[in-house]
């Protein structure tokens, strides 16, 4: 069995008369440990896949497994501390808090898990060792994604789920950003599920599940992922 | 306009519904309040206007002490200005229902004024006739009009009164002490309907001269009930006056006048009617003295032998009972005694029966043997001849034995014969007399032969045979002898035992006579006794009966004599009365004067004024504080709105639409919820103020139902006002966004700056804060507007609930400061009106002396106390009447008023340096110690005097100044017209109930001596202001409420806008995986510490608010108290927690429905 299962998922939007299938029967797997990338174009269903992986959103039908766990059948209270304890997030727009620095914002995640990180290492590790008492305002767009990566990671989850977090970045940044996730996914043995519009960055996934109309498309395994550096676009 | 902006406008109010009815609501909540508030003066005014005028209310009234003719009537009715006239006969008298008099709720006889009612006009009153002459109409709200004589109306108020009188009950009316019949002629009257009228616009009905003082309520009866020839008032209309407004200084001035030119005429019209009297009283007093005098006389007799009677009898009755248990305990021992006799009696007999029966068997027993021997008698009889005749033979045997033997032994010793035959003869003879029986004839005739033979052998021989035959005779003559005599023996024996029965016989017959006596005697004893006893019994319960008789009627007795002597000194009494009466009135005709009084002078009509006015007050800081609160919050919340839609803004402006078209939106937005919000806090505020704020002053007034009216121009102020706040708001945000070019517009507004909080700079209070108190505190301090807002709303609110329970404190404190408090002003607890001494003929210190032994009055003091108008050098347009108080003991006035400076603490004595004045009128002429006052007398002369100190005081104005100065400054010495006292520890110490009625009892006791008019408690005064706060509970409940509603829609508004703002934020955390509880306590922290800071700066700006409040809505004549009491601050800041909590709740809820997937889709 699969860490992550999706079977059958389906989540509809009502648009006055007509029915928008966001995921249309969507079902694949993904191992423990692998760096999986979703792709497809805008509006194919991506963000709503990894916002119900993630416990933010239900699915109107079908089956959502996380190691072994029926999380489409939690309830509000286990959802919660299913975000809590075994899930970390990262945003296209970073979503810190402005009044909080960075060290702060990282510590809003760590203050509420038992098992998280100290704030201040992973920070290091993102490379901000010496950014901690800057507010977002203070820090590039790069700069404040790591402070977002730091934040999920801190918690210590089992997974980590990114929405297109190079979206808002230039190349550079963009190729560190992904550096990041890649070298975290490889040195701790985290699944890393990375949602984005770009193809060019499917060699550097495990896996790669192409989506298109909230339908998938094409399941990928790639047994030698390149490096970040290795790859343009 | 655009239809697509109609469109955009119409779509934002429903989505932002919440928003858009907050800011109505808050304009509603404003608007009600200000326009509400304003328009109930207003409305009070009209309401009682119009009800004067409907009912015609007097402009003057004028009181004469002696009554006033109808050539004064005549005179009234020719002064200038004034257009009617209405006399009135009235008379305060006690009122009875069911021969109970009613009793007033401080237990004192209730007391009603019975007024004269023109039938003839009130009937034209009802056909529609408006008669100016017709004034101080009754207002009928139940019932019917008098048809008969003896029915009246009565007053629809009465609540002091402990009986609520109703239609078809008979009161009876009766007189103090005097004699009514000579004032009514009919005392019993039916009530057929229930007024009020506008000369009683309060509770209050005023003073009278009888029982405690105080007028319960009023009757109206026809005029022909009256028989005197006189009138107690005038009622004067003065043509034109209801031009003005009531209450209005233009009226009082357009009246003035009249009163003046009133005041003119009395003089000359009292001095026409004092002569009249004079010539018509004094020779009635006269004549009424020398019958009076008669009739007393008579009086006296008669009950002098009424009591005697009461005496005897209930001597009897008291000592009867001894004397029948006298009689009683010799009945019962005479009757003991005879029984006890005749008991005795009885044995004794008894026993002598039995024995007479003993004797009777033993005689019964003899007499069987007695009868055995019928002849014992007899036997013995011939036994007794028998021995007899025995002894005789027995002595003749012996005789002639011994002669036979002394002749033989003659014969022997002489030998010779010859002897022998004499002896043998004698013995012959012997022998003779006993032939045949022991000597045989032959032997006789031997021995004759012998003896003729003589033959003396043979006679010796027979001789001694005749010896030895008589020896033998003898012998068995001894023995027969000796038989007999035990016979006889033996029947003596028999003899005497009969002799014996026959003794016992008689003796047996005597005991039976003897016992047959006793029997009958006893008989007759016991019937005697019964007899006795029966009569005794008799006379017994005839004593017995006699005493029951007088016992009850010893009991009623008294009652009976003391009723009879009440009759009697009643019929003394109102003849004594009359005669007073005219003496006082003959007495009283050099002091007599008129009252002449404008409508100021009518109970409770000042009061209503000040009510209404004390709303023009509240409504001048109240409102505007509200609105201004109001105002900022809707302001904030366009502002807000603008901002969230901005990057539509952008849109907008790109597409090319100008600045203005794209402003109209939100002002359109804006008005229309001011439009809504004004519509609505109008219809509700025009009407729920006024209405429950002249319910709350209903309990003090007696006025026809409240007059509503939309006040356009209180409506157009707050529509403009806020409309002007909340579009404003929408303009000013507007404009700032629309100054940005329309690109900068549509990309996400750059996310506010983190800045340090001036807290991080101070380390070690920083690092001991916990996180999230960290973000707490930066959060609240970075976001400054927020932070403003929110504590301008709750402060604001919080203040003005503490003001609206401050001004309760305070108003009602003045009672307590002034009188009823531990530390009051007012020491003493009662004021006797004293009589005037010209009058009763006693001096006030005579007075003062006889109050004083009173032991239920603890201290006293005389006083002296006019009114007049008094203003300062420095203030000469203030003028405020002020009461000019005189002890007639400077030292013991201390004990009496307590004389401090509130401020300073600093305590006064009077003395002759300078007078000492209150607080209030010190404050209001500007006047320092050593500043001079003046007083106007009546003759408009100015009389100046020095200030040496100012001292605490609440209620009405004062002057407090020695004997010795008053006399130096006004030229005369003062009068002494009341006795203030203070009453004894255990009449303090009773319970209410008991107080009362012993204060009752000390007041009706004073007030029927001669030198005391009426006595006057301070808690009357106490329970006065008491009422008025009860109606102020109300007002204060509104404004609490009002308050209350503001903070609670504030607070919901300013909370929505916190979590609108930071959706993003939260979204954030709950993608963390914050459990709702700490997503709630994350934003909640801020709100909480927000609602502390803002109800302690409530507070802060709560109490300089209150005095501000306080010194515009104080009245002239009090002082209300400064501070706001603990429990109002407990009260207010509760209220603003508890709605704080309760918008937590309801923000909960809301925290809990933010969608993470929505919030988080896209930048702004
Ligand atoms: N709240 C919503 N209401 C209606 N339609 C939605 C909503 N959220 C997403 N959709 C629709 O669902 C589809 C998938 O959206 P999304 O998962 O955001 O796509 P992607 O992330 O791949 O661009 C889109 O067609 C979008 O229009
Ligand atoms: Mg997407």
């Amino acid at each position: 069995m699969s860490f992550i299962e999706f079977d059958g998922v389906y989540k509809r939007y009502q648009m006055g008369e007509i029915v928008i299938p966001a995921a249309d029967g969507v079902t694949f797997s993904i191992e423990q440990g692998e760096f999986c990338v979703i792709t497809g174009p805008s509006g194919a269903g991506k963000t709503t896949i990894l916002n119900i992986l993630g416990g933010m959103d239900d699915c109107d039908d079908g089956k959502v497994r996380v190691a072994g766990d029926l999380v489409s059948g939690y309830n509000r209270k286990r959802l919660i501390e299913y975000r809590r304890f075994e899930v970390g997030f990262v945003f296209q727009f970073y979503n810190l808090v402005p009044n909080l620095t960075a060290l702060e914002n990282v510590e809003l995640a760590t203050q509420i898990s038992k098992k998280s990180l100290d704030a201040q290492k992973v920070l290091e590790r993102v490379g901000l060792g010496d950014r901690l008492n800057n507010f977002p305002s203070q820090l590039s767009g790069g700069e404040q994604q790591r402070v977002s990566i730091a934040r999920a990671l801190a918690k210590n989850p089992k997974l980590l789920l990114c929405d297109e977090p190079t979206g808002a970045l230039d190349y550079t940044t963009g190729k560190q950003i992904l550096k990041l996730l890649q070298d975290t996914s490889r040195e701790t043995g985290m699944t890393v599920v990375v949602v984005t519009h770009n193809q060019a960055v499917t060699p550097i996934a495990n896996r790669i599940i192409s989506l298109r109309s909230g339908r998938v498309h094409r399941i990928a395994v790639n047994d030698n992922p390149v490096s970040v550096e290795r790859i343009e676009w | 306009m655009s239809k697509a902006l109609f469109k955009d406008v119409f779509r934002s109010i429903i989505r932002t519904r919440n928003r858009f009815l907050s800011i109505a609501a808050i304009v509603a909540l404003g608007i009600s309040v200000f326009a509400g508030i304003k328009a109930t003066a207003p409305n009070l005014k009209d309401t009682a206007e119009k009800y004067f005028y409907d009912y015609n209310l007097s402009d003057i009234s004028i009181v004469s002490t002696i009554g006033l003719s109808e050539n004064d009537i005549y005179k009234i009715s020719k002064v200038s200005g004034v257009e009617a006239v209405m006399p009135v006969k009235s008379a305060d008298v006690f009122i009875e229902v069911d021969g109970k008099k009613v009793i007033d709720i401080e237990g004192a006889q209730y007391v009603c004024r019975a007024t004269s009612l023109n039938m003839d006009m009130a009937t034209a009153f009802q056909n529609g006739v408006n008669d100016a002459a017709y004034m101080n109409r009754p207002d009928l709200l139940e019932g019917a009009y008098p048809k008969q004589e003896n029915e009246c109306l009565i007053d629809s108020s009465a609540v002091t009164s402990t009986h609520k009188f109703a239609i078809g009950e008979t009161v009876t009316l009766t007189g103090d002490n005097e004699n009514l019949k000579n004032k009514l002629k009919n005392t019993q009257f039916t009530i057929v309907g229930i007024v009020r009228t506008p000369m009683y616009i309060s509770v209050e009905r005023g003073n009278t001269l009888i029982g405690s003082g105080k007028l319960g309520n009023f009757i109206f009866i026809p005029e022909t009930n009256f028989v005197t020839d006189y009138y107690t008032h005038a009622f004067i209309s003065v043509a034109g006056a209801f031009g003005y407004k009531a209450f209005s200084p233009e009226y009082k001035a357009y009246v003035e006048p009249v009163i003046k030119d009133l005041e003119a005429i009395s003089e000359d019209r009292v001095r026409a009617r004092a002569m009249s009297l004079s010539i018509e009283l004094a020779p009635q007093v006269e004549r009424g003295e020398t019958e009076l005098a008669a009739k007393e006389i008579e009086a006296e007799q008669k009950l002098a032998e009424a009591r005697e009677l009461v005496k005897q009898i209930k001597y009897y009755a008291e000592n009867g009972d001894e004397e029948l248990a006298a009689k009683k305990e010799e009945f019962e021992s005479s009757l003991s005694d005879a029984q006890r006799r005749l008991l005795s009696g009885r044995s004794e007999y008894n026993a002598g029966l039995a024995e007479y029966n003993r004797k009777l068997a033993e005689y019964r027993a003899a007499k069987a043997i007695a009868d055995q021997y019928p002849n014992a008698r007899a036997d013995y009889a011939r036994a007794k001849y028998d021995l007899e005749e025995a002894k005789k033979d027995l002595d003749e045997a012996e005789n002639a034995l011994n002669e036979t033997r002394r002749l033989l032994d003659q014969a022997g010793e002489e030998g010779n014969l010859s002897n022998y035959v004499v002896v043998a003869q004698a013995v012959a003879r012997v022998l003779a007399g006993r032939a045949g029986e022991s000597i045989s004839p032959e032997t006789l005739e031997q021995l004759q032969q012998a003896i003729n033979e003589e033959n003396a052998q043979q006679v010796y021989f027979i001789l001694e045979g005749a010896q030895r035959a008589l020896e033998g005779e003898l012998n068995k003559a001894k023995y027969e002898y000796q038989v007999k005599e035990m016979q006889l023996e033996a029947a003596a024996q028999d003899i005497k035992k009969l002799d014996e029965l026959e003794a016992a016989e008689k003796k047996l017959r005597e005991a039976e006579l003897k016992l047959n006596a006793g029997s009958s005697e006893l008989s007759i004893g016991e019937l005697t006794l019964n007899m006795r006893q029966m009569e005794l019994k008799y006379e017994l319960t005839l004593a017995e009966e006699k005493l029951a008789q007088a016992k009850a009627k010893a009991k009623t007795a008294d009652e009976e004599y003391a009723k009879k002597e009440a009759e009697v000194r009643q019929q003394l009494q109102n003849a004594r009365h009359d005669i007073d009466n005219a003496k006082k009135v003959l007495a009283s005709l050099d002091s007599a004067a008129w009252s002449v009084d404008g409508r100021d002078a009518l109970p409770g009509h000042v009061e209503y004024d000040q009510s209404a006015d004390n709303m023009t007050a509240f409504s001048a800081v109240f409102p505007v504080f509200f609105f201004f609160i109001a105002a900022v919050v809707s302001l904030t919340t366009m502002t807000r709105m603008v901002e969230e839609e901005r990057v539509q803004l952008g849109t907008l402006k790109a597409l090319g639409y100008t600045s203005g078209a794209i402003a109209a939106k939100y002002l359109i937005y804006a008005t229309l919820a001011t439009l809504i919000g004004t519509v609505l806090g109008l219809a509700i505020g025009f009407v729920l103020f006024p209405v429950s704020i002249y319910n709350a002053y209903s309990i003090m007034f007696t006025t026809p139902k409240i007059i509503l009216a939309f006040r356009t121009r209180y409506a157009l102020i707050g529509l403009i006002l806020f409309l002007a706040a909340v579009s404003s708001g929408a303009i000013l945000a507007c404009r700032s966004a629309l100054a940005d070019n329309p690109s900068k517009l549509m990309r996400p507004k750059a996310p506010k700056k983190g800045k340090r909080v001036f807290l991080e700079r101070i380390g070690f209070i920083w690092k001991r804060m916990s996180f999230n108190t960290k973000v707490t505190a930066r959060n609240l301090l970075r976001n400054k507007r927020r932070f403003i807002m929110t504590l301008v709303g709750i402060s604001g609110c919080t203040a003005l609930l503490l003001t609206g329970l401050g001004i309760k404190d305070s108003i009602s404190s003045i009672s307590k400061n002034q009188f009823s408090g531990e530390n009051a002003v007012a020491k003493y607890d009662a004021q006797i009106v004293l009589n005037d001494r010209n009058v009763s003929g006693i001096s006030p210190e005579e007075t003062l002396a006889g109050v004083k032994e009173d032991v239920r009055v603890k201290d006293a003091i005389l006083t002296h106390m006019r009114t007049l108008n008094g203003s300062s050098e420095r203030e000469p347009d203030t003028v405020l009447p002020v009461s000019i108080l005189v002890p007639g003991n400077t030292e013991d006035l201390q004990n009496f008023i307590k004389l401090r400076n509130r401020k300073t603490g600093e305590a006064y004595t009077l003395n002759s340096e300078g007078v000492l004045v209150s607080e209030k009128f010190a404050a209001k002429t500007k006047t320092n110690p050593g500043d001079e006052i003046f007083v106007t007398l009546n003759d408009g002369s100015n009389v100046n005097m020095k200030v040496a100190g100012v001292v605490e005081n609440y209620a009405f104005h004062y002057i407090y100044m020695t004997k010795e100065l008053y006399t130096q400054t006004f030229g005369e010495e003062p009068v002494f017209d009341f006795i203030t006292a203070k009453l004894s520890d255990n009449i303090k110490s009773m319970d209410e109930t008991e107080r009362n009625a012993e204060k009752t009892k000390l007041a009706t006791d004073l007030a029927k001596r001669d030198d005391i008019s009426v006595v006057v408690y301070t808690d009357q005064a106490v329970n006065t202001f008491n009422k008025l706060l009860k109606g102020l509970d109300a007002l204060v409940f509104i404004f609490v409420g009002s308050a209350g509603a503001l903070a609670f829609v504030v607070l919901y508004n300013l909370s929505n806008i916190n979590i609108n703002e930071r959706l993003r934020e939260l979204a954030t955390i709950k993608v963390l995986g914050f459990y709702d509880r700490e997503v709630a306590s994350y934003v909640f922290r801020e709100n909480i510490l927000l609602t502390a800071l803002g109800v302690a700066s409530g507070i802060l700006i709560g109490i300089p608010l209150h005095k501000f409040v306080i010194n515009i809505a104080e009245v002239n004549i009090v002082m209300f108290g400064r501070s706001i009491s603990w429990l109002s601050m407990v009260i207010a800041t509760s209220v603003t927690v508890v709605f704080a909590i309760i918008v937590n709740a309801l923000m909960r809820q809301k925290l809990k429905k933010i969608s993470m997937v929505e919030s988080l889709k896209s930048v702004e």
